[in-house]
């Protein structure tokens, strides 16, 4: 008879364990974050356009809502804003409260027309929600790279490729917008613009993957997970392959015959900002603590 | 002030679970929640096989990765005592905490067990059981363990027994890589 390999249960042994706690919700709450924010940029500063702007504050408060479904105590979503000393999710809260806030005046203010004897109202309200959008970007990947429990989160690339992938999916929900309202000669940036974004997004992530492999034995897990492990179908094919270089193809090939359609768009537009979810799925997933002892 | 700590000799484990049964009768944890699990690790092959115990519980950092998570500053510590605990009246249910706790030592309750003693959709931890530290009694895990492999004192006392063993034992911290400077030390 053969010898039992694990004697003891799994929850019970000493070795590598997965963080649990954050899954699907933090992750959509995380990418409806970076993409509101990253939307509402490129919708206020490269191609002003009142839906773009708004989707973009309607999707920071989907994030919202998401976080509050996930919290055990959501009557008490006031008190996130006492630990602004230390607590990188307190400063994103607070980034979000005042991007809210200023992005719906600023909206309502230049669209609306509300305060016709304040000329500059919307325009401050923009450069204050603009500011805080930054933040917005950039404060998931810091709340993670804050833990040094988890080695794999606890890196200066994490806060990086948030922010780049919240730019990146933020345009490709500009793409969207912008096709289904019949605007899509109002494009924020040129389509070889966006191939450059998308491509630093795939050189950024390759880099990330770079120092993970190189990293130490509880990175080294997770990035085996990733590439090897549970993960890798989601992370090699919906993070690499559909959410990036498949979309480079279509937007490369479009290049190189100088046209593009609308369909060819929507479809790199949907894939980026399907990557653009399963990254911070994975990214979360793939934390991994090292053996206790 | 003191800095309450432990110091766990791990040659006296025998991994009888008495301290993690003992700490769930005194705090009356939901059922899935240990405050005080013990983990065990196979090392060799057989015949010279043999199962490490590691007896664990909420380290009380004097650098509180928890502390620093939690966005509504529910978690403090104990000026007195350096007894880091959680405020369930003031916790979100974030479970920045638990992730951040290189040490699993903090537990998300949801609230199924139905126990009115806790929250729910709050985090839950070890206190050290400061209710009989306050009354001058040693934590419910120290007093029951059999082998006497668990020791309670003042750190910051360099007279007490925790101090001397960690001194003359060359005690280790688990996870020394998160520098959160526990105040449970382990003696190889």
């Amino acid at each position: 008879m053969a010898h039992p390999a694990n004697v003891f249960s799994e929850d019970y042994r000493i070795g590598f364990k997965a963080q649990q706690v954050w899954s699907v919700p933090h992750a959509l709450e995380f990418f409806l974050l970076g993409t509101g924010a990253g939307l509402y940029l490129f919708s206020t500063w490269f191609s002003p356009f009142a839906l773009g702007q708004l989707v973009g504050e309607l999707t920071v408060i989907a994030a919202g809502m998401s976080l509050m479904v996930d919290l055990g105590q959501p009557k008490r979503l006031w008190r996130t804003f006492a630990n602004l000393g230390f607590s990188w999710i307190s400063r994103g809260a607070l980034s979000v409260f005042v991007f809210l806030a200023a992005a719906l005046m600023g909206t309502a203010a230049r669209w609306l027309n509300l305060f016709p004897s304040l000329p500059s109202f919307p325009l401050a309200c923009e450069v204050i929600a603009s500011l805080s959008a930054l933040v917005t970007m950039l404060y998931p990947g810091l709340v993670l790279s804050s833990y040094a429990s988890i080695p794999s989160w606890n890196s200066p690339m994490v806060p990086l490729l948030f922010f780049v992938y919240s730019w990146t999916t933020g345009l490709a929900a500009e793409w969207v917008i912008l096709l289904f309202s019949g605007m899509i000669n109002r494009l924020a940036l040129s389509l070889e613009s966006g191939f450059l974004l998308i491509s630093f997004t795939l050189i950024s992530l390759l880099t990330h993957l770079g120092g993970m492999a190189r990293g130490s034995v509880a990175v080294k897990e997770g990035f085996r997970l990733l590439t090897r492990g549970s993960l890798s179908g989601w992370f090699i094919g919906g993070v690499l392959c559909a959410g990036l270089l498949l979309p480079l193809l279509i937007i490369g090939a479009a290049l190189v015959n100088r046209e593009i359609n609308g369909l060819s768009l929507l479809i790199s537009a949907i894939l980026v900002l399907s990557g653009g979810f399963f990254f911070r799925y994975c990214i979360l997933k793939a934390g991994i603590y090292p053996p206790l002892f | 002030m003191a800095r309450l700590g432990m110091v766990i000799d791990l040659a006296r484990c025998v991994g009888c679970d008495a301290c993690t049964v003992a700490c769930q009768t005194e705090n009356g944890t939901p059922a899935g929640i240990q405050y005080a699990p013990v983990f065990r690790k196979e090392v060799g092959k057989f015949p010279q096989a043999k199962v490490l115990f590691l007896p664990t519980l909420c380290m009380h950092c004097a650098d509180a990765p928890c502390m620093k998570a939690c966005p509504t500053g529910a978690i403090s510590k104990r000026e007195q005592d350096g007894i880091v605990l959680v405020d369930q009246d003031k916790c979100c249910g974030s479970k920045a905490c638990v992730a951040a706790c290189p040490y699993g030592a903090l537990h998300f309750y949801d609230g199924k067990s139905g126990l009115k003693k806790f929250t729910p959709g709050t985090a839950q931890k070890c206190t050290f059981c400061s209710h009989r530290v306050d009354r001058g009694l040693d934590p419910a895990c120290v007093v029951t363990c059999p082998t006497r492999c668990r020791i309670f004192g003042d750190l910051d006392d360099p007279q007490s027994e925790v101090s001397r063993l960690m001194r003359e034992r060359n005690s280790v911290a688990l996870r020394p890589d998160a520098g959160t400077d526990p105040s449970v030390r382990y003696l190889p």
